[in-house]
């Protein structure tokens, strides 16, 4: 997506279409501040060009529901990062390594104007829609914009030969047809409010990571029959509790290779390098088995981690380095009903190119993947007992 | 006789009114909302403080939205942003 050009960005294209809305109806100042004046330098005077960076103050007024649990979401706080950095660092490295996010990740921190009035940072900003306000997010100005090189290319079906997601190619449907505006604004629901007393929910850990909590979505909401023992499909009969969905019904995704972070000599901008992007389908062990993700296989993804990412800002910023695998636990977005490892039981039974095995993976990070490498492919069956569904 | 006593009586009663005139309303006695950044760590969101009351207006209530629905005005006074280069390699 080309970025806007800089009049495009702030350009209200239709007035009286935004000012027959809701929001149309308070003055601009009201959320922007600045001073009310024709001309630019004096009314850009104190001006804040993104209200919702502080959404309970601005939003807030009006939404209070929205902004108090948004606020504590991953699109706010980025905690899923922190997460695994925290995991795999020292209390001592955190300043080190708050610098670092600061320069690197934190710019992709999410308010509601992000999604409701304007494209993201990542792309540059700019209206939407001549700053109407909108409902829904778009799939493509909004979500993929941040989203965009692994689950918008996979689910729009970029990589050349492979198709996009059924869900698209068939259902057009968008992302807000599966992630709710509850995921999305942070759910600050808990199992025990449902679960009273139940010591399975009671047990679980505060949620601190996408795939931490209750598995939202589910693909079960819709496909209820496909769970086991349902439909009457020997597969689904035989590892629905085993494998995740998407072991069987997802074809290669992107994977990449150590993201070197750093500041500009000369430019003063920081900037990246990733060594390698390349696709790919793993199966490994589940490195996030819970009670809402009991899988023993799951597709992994390798992320781009590497234990001298962060050398810039200082050495050995990741003693722990191999506290958490660098083949991650992934929900690739390009699903299909008809795969190439699903086309019998033998088309994955036996065929050591869908598995991780600990050749697969680089000597440096063996120890990290030890809980998610497969020690032995899977020997075929007895033709006589494949049954293709 | 009359005349002459009555501006005595005008200023009384306006002295008498003003004994009987409103106490501050709570909007007038609020005290300033200030923001202090409530989103846990890390993040990098600035502290952005609530207007709570608009300063006066002239006639137009939206001066904004003139300029900023002009796009030749907003092209005219564009600011013109040196675009420095990436150095950042592979996909982000």
């Amino acid at each position: 997506m080309a970025p806007l050009e800089p009049w495009e960005k702030v350009l209200i294209s239709d007035p009286a279409a935004f000012e027959a809305t809701v929001h149309g109806q308070l003055t601009c100042l009201r959320c922007h501040q600045g001073v009310p004046s024709e001309e630019k330098e004096v009314a850009h005077d104190g001006l804040v060009a993104n209200p919702s960076a502080n959404a309970e103050l601005t939003c807030g007024q009006c939404h209070p529901d929205v902004t108090a649990s948004q606020v504590e979401s991953l699109h706010a706080t980025q905690g899923g990062y922190w997460t695994v950095l925290e995991a795999r660092s020292a209390p001592e490295h955190e300043p080190a390594l708050q610098e670092m996010f600061g320069n690197h990740c934190a710019s992709c921190h999410t308010s509601c104007g992000d999604c409701h009035v304007s494209q993201p940072n990542s792309v540059e900003g700019g209206f939407l829609d001549g700053h109407v306000f909108q409902g829904t997010p778009s799939m493509t100005r909004n979500c993929t914009a941040c989203h965009g090189s692994r689950v918008g290319n996979e689910y729009l079906g970029k990589h050349e030969g492979l198709m996009g997601d059924v869900h698209f190619r068939q259902g057009r449907m968008n992302c807000v047809d599966c992630h709710s505006g509850d995921e999305m604004h942070g759910d600050n629901t808990e199992c025990s409010q449902c679960h009273p007393g139940s010591e399975e929910a009671e047990a679980l850990p505060a949620p601190d990571h996408r795939y931490a909590g209750m598995q939202v979505p589910r693909c079960e909401t819709c496909h209820a029959n496909a769970a086991s023992g349902q439909d009457g499909l020997a597969m689904h009969d035989e590892h629905g509790g085993d494998l995740s969905c998407q072991v069987c019904h997802s074809l290669p995704y992107s994977n990449c290779d150590s993201c070197h972070v750093a500041v500009s000599e000369t430019t003063g901008n920081p900037f990246f390098s990733t060594d390698a992007t390349y696709l790919g389908f793993y199966i490994g062990r589940n490195p996030r088995k819970s009670y809402a993700r009991p899988y023993e296989f799951v597709p992994l993804r390798h992320v781009p981690m590497a234990e001298d990412n962060f050398d810039y800002y200082g050495q050995d910023l990741l003693p722990r380095f191999d506290a958490l695998p660098t083949w991650a636990y992934a929900t690739p977005h390009n699903i299909q009903r008809n795969t190439p490892q699903a086309e019998s039981c033998n088309a994955c039974h036996g065929n050591g190119e869908l598995f991780l095995t600990v050749d697969r993976v680089a000597p440096e990070e063996r120890s990290a993947n030890e809980q998610v490498t497969i020690d032995r492919v899977p020997g075929p069956v007895q033709e006589e007992e494949e049954i293709i569904p | 006789m009359l005349k002459r006593v009555a501006p005595l009586f005008h200023v009384a009663a306006l002295l008498l009114l003003a004994g009987c005139g409103q106490t501050p309303s709570a909007a007038q006695s609020r005290e300033p909302v200030t923001g202090e950044a409530t989103a846990a760590a890390p993040t990098a969101t600035p502290v952005v403080e609530l207007v709570t009351e608009e300063p006066a207006m002239a006639e137009n209530p939206n001066p904004c939205l003139e300029c900023h629905s002009d796009q030749q005005r907003l092209i005219e006074t564009a600011k013109v942003e040196q675009e420095a280069p990436d150095e950042s390699s592979g996909v982000g």
